[in-house]
C-alpha cells in the first residue's frame, strides 16, 4: 500500500532577478490501495510530475512523509526503489547500447542473479514481442519501439508497484494501446500501478481510482463512476470542467 | 557503495560512449594519429628551412678586385658562386624577380648588403656572402695591419668570446612545448565530450530520472560517472603518450634531423609524463562533472565550458613564452601540470616541484570530489528547477555544524596557501601581473568558499549606509590601534631580531617607481577584495555559527596568518580585531574598507617618501602608548554610547 501524507513541495523559480517561492505540490493525501490502478489527472504543469517523482523517490518532498508498505525512501530507498518501477513519457534511452543490453545491465542493477536474469529477459522480450529488434541500437529504433524497451527494463525486476507519469503521451494508438494492454495485465497479477495523464478518457477506461489535481492540489478523488455521478456528467472530461469551475463538491 | 553496481554502471557508459563513432574518433583515432603527422609536418617546414642551395649567385655595382675574385673562389670547393656586375637599378630588378638572393652597393669605404630575410629560398645564400664580407674584412685589416710591422694574430687573441650553448631542456624550448600542448588538448577535448555524455546528455534525454528511480546510491552514481570520464581521459593521454614516444622511437632520423635526439629520453621522463598525463586527466574530471551538471542542454554545456577550454589552450601554451618549472607555479592547478610537461624533459627534473605538483593537483580534485557530490543531492540542479549556483548542506543538524566547520578550515587553509604563493611571487616576479591577477584570485576564494558555507551575499556584501559620527569613532579607534600595534611590533622586533628580515622583504615590494601604481596596488585593491573575503564572507559565516566574540578573533587570526611574515601578522592580527569591531558596529563594509585603505596608504607614503620614525625617549614613548589606550576606551564608550540611544 502506497501512503501520501501531507505532501509539500517548494521550489524557487527566478524570475529575472528576483526568486520567489511557489509549491508545485501542496497538501496533497493519497492512500494507494493494492492491486488497483490509480489516475492522476491534471492540466499540464498541475504537479503530476512532481508527485509521481516524490512517490517514487526520485525527489524528496519539502514536507510530508511517503510511506511505501510502511517504510519511507529516507530510511530504506533501496529496498523501496526494489519494488517500485518509474516510467516517464518523454524519456529517451542511451542510443548506443541494444535493448537486450540495457535488459542487462539494469538487471543487473536490481541485483537479480545472472541465470534468472538471463530467463527473466527472454521472457520479457517474448512477451513485449520485441524480438525483431532486440540487437539493434536504441538510438534507431522507432519512438514505439524505445517505449517498449522503457517498459521492458521497467518490468525487468518484475516490481510491485508501477508509475507512469505520462508514458503514453506522444505514442501512436498502436503503441499507448500496448502500454494500456500491459498496464490491465499487470492489474490482474495483483499489481498496483500510478498513472498520470492528462487524456481523460483513457484514465476512465481503466483507472480504478481517480484524482483530479490542479495548481498542486488535489481538488476531488473517487472512483469514476461515482465522480460522474456526483458531476452529473458523461465522461471525466466535462466532469473535470465541472469541478474546476467549482459547480460541484465530491 | 557495492562494487557490482558500479560495475555495471561503467558498462552502460563504456558501451554508451565507446560505440559513438565521433567520440572514437577523438579518443583513439586523434590521440594515436596526432604525433605522426604533426612530426611528420614538422620535418617537411624543417627541411624547407635548412635547404641549402649550392649555387650563389649575388651582384654588386663595383668592379671587384683581384684579391676579392681570389679571396672569394675559396669558397668554391663548397659553393658555386657567382658574381654579376651591374649598376644599382637593374641589380635592384634582378633582385625582385629573385635572380639572385643579395647585393652589394659599395659607397666609398662602405658596402652595404641588401637581402630579404622573408624569402625563404636565398636564406642560405645571405648568410654566405654576409660571411665573405666579414671574412674578407679580417682579411683586409691584417694586411693592412702586416703592411705597418703591427703583429694581427697578437691584437687579435688578447680578446676572446666564445659562445656556449646551454639549454634547458635536452631538445631545446620549442617541441616539449609542442608536445605538451598537444597532450593537454587532447586530454582536456576527451574530457568535454565524455562529461557532456555521461551528464549534461543523460539530463536532456530524461535518463537522469530513470537511473535516480533505480535503486543506486548517489555516490556510486558519481563514483561511476567519474571512474568514466577519468579512465577516458587518461585512456586518450596514454595513447597520445604511446604514439608519442613511438615515434619518437622510429622516426629518430627524421627527429636527429630537428635537433632531437629521441632516444635520450630517460625512465623517469617518461614515468614523469605518464604522472602529468594522469594528474591532468584526474583534475579536468572533477572540474568538467561539477561544471557540466548545470546545463539543461548540449548547447548550455558547450556555451558553459568555452571560456574553459580558451583557459586550458592558454596555460598549456606557457612553457612556450618561456615559463619553467619553479616552485612558485607548483601550488596553480593546470599551470603545474602544463610545466610539469615541460621539466619531464628537462635535464634537470626537479623532484620537490614533482611532489608538490602531485600532491596539490589530488587535494583539489578530493575537493572537487567533494563539490559533485553536494551538486548530485541538489534537486535544484539536477531537474533545473532552479538554475543558481546554491549549496547547502541538508541531512540533519550535526552535518550542519561538522560542514560549516570544515569550510571555514577550507577557507583558512585556502587563504593560507595563496599567501604563501603570493610571498613567494612577491620576491621575483612581476608586480604588475601580481596587479592584474590578485583581485580575480581573491574574487575566486570568495565565492567558492561563500557557496562552500552557503554564506548569504546578498545580505553579507550589503553595503549599507553608515552614521558619519560611527565612522569618526572608527577614525579614532583605528589611530590608537595602529599606535598600539605598531608599539608591539617594535617591542617583537627587539626580543625576536630575525623577524626584521623577512620584513624588510615585504617592504622591498611596497616601492613601486610610479606612486599612483603603488597607491592602487597595496592601498586601493587589497582594501576592497580583503575587505570582503575576510569580514565579508569569512566574519559572516563565523558569527552566523559562533557568535561574535569568536567570529572577531578568528578572522583577525586567518587575516593575520593571510599575512605570512611575523611582524606582518601580528600587526594585522590587531588590525584585524578592529575592523571586525568597526564592521559590527557601523554594519557597513564601507568602513573598514576606508580604514583598511588609509593603513595600506600610510604604508606606501612613508616608503616612497623614506619617510625614517624618529626615535622616541623610553618616557614620551610611554605617554604616546598611555594616550593610545586612552583613545582606544574612549573609542569603544562612544559607540557603546550611540548604540544605546
Amino acid at each position: 500500500m502506497i501512503l501520501v501524507q501531507n505532501v509539500y513541495k517548494k521550489f524557487i523559480k527566478n524570475v529575472g532577478k528576483k526568486s520567489s517561492i511557489f509549491y508545485a505540490v501542496q497538501d496533497i493525501s493519497l492512500k494507494i490501495e493494492e492491486g488497483t490502478i490509480y489516475g492522476i489527472l491534471g492540466q499540464n504543469g498541475a504537479g503530476k510530475t512532481t508527485l509521481l517523482r516524490m512517490i517514487s523517490g526520485i525527489m524528496e518532498p519539502t514536507k510530508g512523509n511517503i510511506l511505501i508498505d510502511d517504510s519511507c525512501y529516507k530510511n530504506d530507498s533501496e529496498n523501496i526503489k526494489n519494488k517500485v518501477a518509474f516510467l516517464s513519457g518523454n524519456t529517451k534511452l542511451y542510443e548506443n547500447i541494444t535493448p537486450k543490453e540495457l535488459l542487462h545491465i539494469f538487471g543487473d542493477i536490481y541485483g537479480i542473479p545472472k541465470d534468472i536474469l538471463n530467463n527473466r529477459i527472454r521472457e520479457v522480450i517474448g512477451l513485449l514481442n520485441m524480438q525483431k529488434f532486440q540487437d539493434n541500437k536504441i538510438g534507431n529504433l522507432s519512438t514505439g519501439q524505445v517505449q517498449r524497451t522503457n517498459l521492458a527494463r521497467c518490468f525487468i525486476h518484475d516490481p510491485k508497484y508501477y508509475i507512469f507519469d505520462e508514458a503514453t503521451s506522444g505514442l501512436d494508438v498502436i503503441s499507448s494501446q500496448i502500454i494500456i494492454d500491459f498496464i490491465k495485465e499487470e492489474k490482474k497479477r495483483g499489481k498496483t500501478i500510478i498513472y498520470s495523464t492528462h487524456y481523460m478518457e483513457e484514465a476512465e477506461n481503466i483507472c480504478d481510482y481517480v484524482a483530479f489535481i490542479d495548481h498542486g492540489q488535489k481538488i476531488c478523488e473517487n472512483t469514476p463512476g461515482k465522480i460522474l455521478d456526483g458531476t452529473k456528467t458523461s465522461n471525466l472530461r466535462d466532469a473535470f470542467f465541472e469541478i474546476i469551475r467549482g459547480n460541484y463538491e465530491i | 557503495m557495492r562494487f557490482n553496481v558500479i560495475l555495471s554502471l561503467l558498462k552502460k557508459e563504456f558501451l554508451n560512449i565507446i560505440r559513438d563513432r565521433k567520440s572514437f574518433l577523438i579518443m583513439i583515432l586523434l590521440p594515436l594519429l596526432i604525433f605522426p603527422l604533426l612530426i611528420g609536418m614538422m620535418s617537411i617546414i624543417m627541411t624547407t628551412f635548412t635547404q641549402v642551395d649550392d649555387t650563389i649567385k649575388f651582384g654588386v655595382n663595383y668592379h671587384v678586385t683581384d684579391d676579392f675574385q681570389h679571396f672569394v673562389n675559396k669558397y668554391s670547393d663548397d659553393y658555386e658562386i657567382t658574381i654579376i656586375y651591374d649598376d644599382v637599378d637593374s641589380l635592384k630588378k634582378m633582385f625582385d624577380n629573385d635572380e639572385i638572393g643579395v647585393y652589394v652597393i659599395n659607397n666609398g669605404n662602405n658596402y652595404e648588403l641588401h637581402y630579404d630575410e622573408s624569402n625563404s629560398s636565398f636564406i642560405a645564400s645571405s648568410i654566405i656572402v654576409e660571411n665573405i664580407y666579414k671574412d674578407y674584412r679580417e682579411l683586409y685589416i691584417e694586411n693592412t695591419l702586416n703592411d705597418l710591422n703591427v703583429d694581427y694574430q697578437l691584437i687579435k687573441n688578447s680578446f676572446n668570446v666564445t659562445f656556449v650553448q646551454e639549454s634547458v631542456t635536452e631538445m631545446g624550448s620549442l617541441i616539449p612545448s609542442v608536445i605538451s600542448m598537444a597532450l593537454i588538448m587532447i586530454v582536456s577535448s576527451v574530457c568535454f565530450s565524455v562529461a557532456i555524455d555521461v551528464t549534461t546528455s543523460e539530463k536532456e534525454k530524461g535518463t537522469l530520472e530513470t537511473l535516480l528511480s533505480l535503486p543506486i546510491k548517489k555516490s556510486e552514481l558519481i563514483t561511476s560517472k567519474f571512474i568514466t570520464v577519468f579512465a577516458l581521459s587518461s585512456m586518450s593521454g596514454i595513447l597520445t603518450y604511446i604514439s608519442l614516444f613511438g615515434t619518437m622511437y622510429f622516426a629518430g632520423n627524421t627527429l636527429s634531423m630537428l635537433g632531437v635526439s629521441g632516444l635520450t629520453i630517460g625512465f623517469k621522463s617518461l614515468l614523469i609524463f605518464l604522472i602529468a598525463i594522469l594528474l591532468i586527466s584526474l583534475l579536468f574530471s572533477g572540474l568538467l562533472l561539477s561544471i557540466t551538471i548545470f546545463s539543461k542542454n548540449l548547447k548550455e554545456a558547450q556555451n558553459s565550458l568555452y571560456p574553459l577550454e580558451l583557459f586550458v589552450t592558454l596555460i598549456s601554451l606557457l612553457p612556450m613564452f618561456g615559463v619553467n618549472a619553479s616552485l612558485k607555479y607548483a601550488l596553480i592547478p593546470f599551470v603545474n601540470i602544463s610545466l610539469l610537461f615541460n621539466n619531464a624533459l628537462a635535464t634537470n627534473i626537479d623532484f620537490i616541484f614533482v611532489i608538490l605538483t602531485f600532491a596539490s593537483t589530488i587535494i583539489y580534485s578530493i575537493l572537487l570530489i567533494i563539490i559533485i557530490s553536494k551538486l548530485y543531492n541538489q534537486e535544484d540542479i539536477l531537474f533545473n528547477t532552479k538554475n543558481m549556483l546554491y549549496l547547502s548542506f541538508k541531512n540533519g543538524k550535526s552535518k550542519k555544524v561538522y560542514f560549516s566547520v570544515l569550510a571555514s578550515i577550507f577557507m583558512a587553509v585556502i587563504t593560507y596557501l595563496l599567501a604563501m604563493y603570493f610571498s613567494l611571487i612577491f620576491i621575483n616576479t612581476s608586480k604588475y601581473f601580481l596587479v592584474s591577477i590578485m583581485p580575480f584570485t581573491i574574487a575566486l576564494v570568495v565565492l567558492v568558499s561563500g557557496t562552500l558555507v552557503n554564506f548569504d551575499f546578498k545580505k553579507g556584501l550589503k553595503i549599507n549606509k553608515f552614521e558619519f559620527s560611527k565612522f569618526c569613532y572608527s577614525l579614532m579607534m583605528y589611530i590608537a590601534v595602529y599606535i598600539i600595534a605598531n608599539f608591539i611590533i617594535q617591542f617583537v622586533a627587539i626580543i625576536f631580531p630575525s623577524v626584521v628580515k623577512d620584513y624588510s622583504v615585504f617592504e622591498s615590494f611596497l616601492s613601486f617607481d610610479n606612486l599612483l601604481m603603488s597607491v592602487l596596488v597595496v592601498a586601493v585593491l587589497p582594501a576592497i577584495s580583503e575587505e570582503i573575503l575576510f569580514r565579508g564572507v569569512i566574519f559572516n559565516s563565523f558569527q552566523k555559527k559562533f557568535g561574535s566574540v569568536i567570529a572577531i578573533i578568528c578572522s583577525a587570526l586567518i587575516f593575520g596568518i593571510y599575512h605570512l611574515n611575523w611582524l606582518q601578522s601580528i600587526f594585522a592580527f590587531i588590525l584585524g580585531l578592529m575592523l571586525a569591531y568597526t564592521y559590527i558596529k557601523t554594519k557597513s563594509l564601507v568602513v573598514p574598507m576606508i580604514l583598511h585603505f588609509l593603513n595600506n596608504l600610510l604604508a606606501v607614503l612613508s616608503s616612497y617618501y623614506e619617510i625614517i620614525y624618529f626615535s622616541v625617549s623610553i618616557p614620551s614613548l610611554i605617554t604616546i602608548v598611555i594616550f593610545a589606550f586612552g583613545l582606544l576606551i574612549l573609542s569603544i564608550y562612544l559607540f557603546e554610547i550611540k548604540d544605546k540611544e
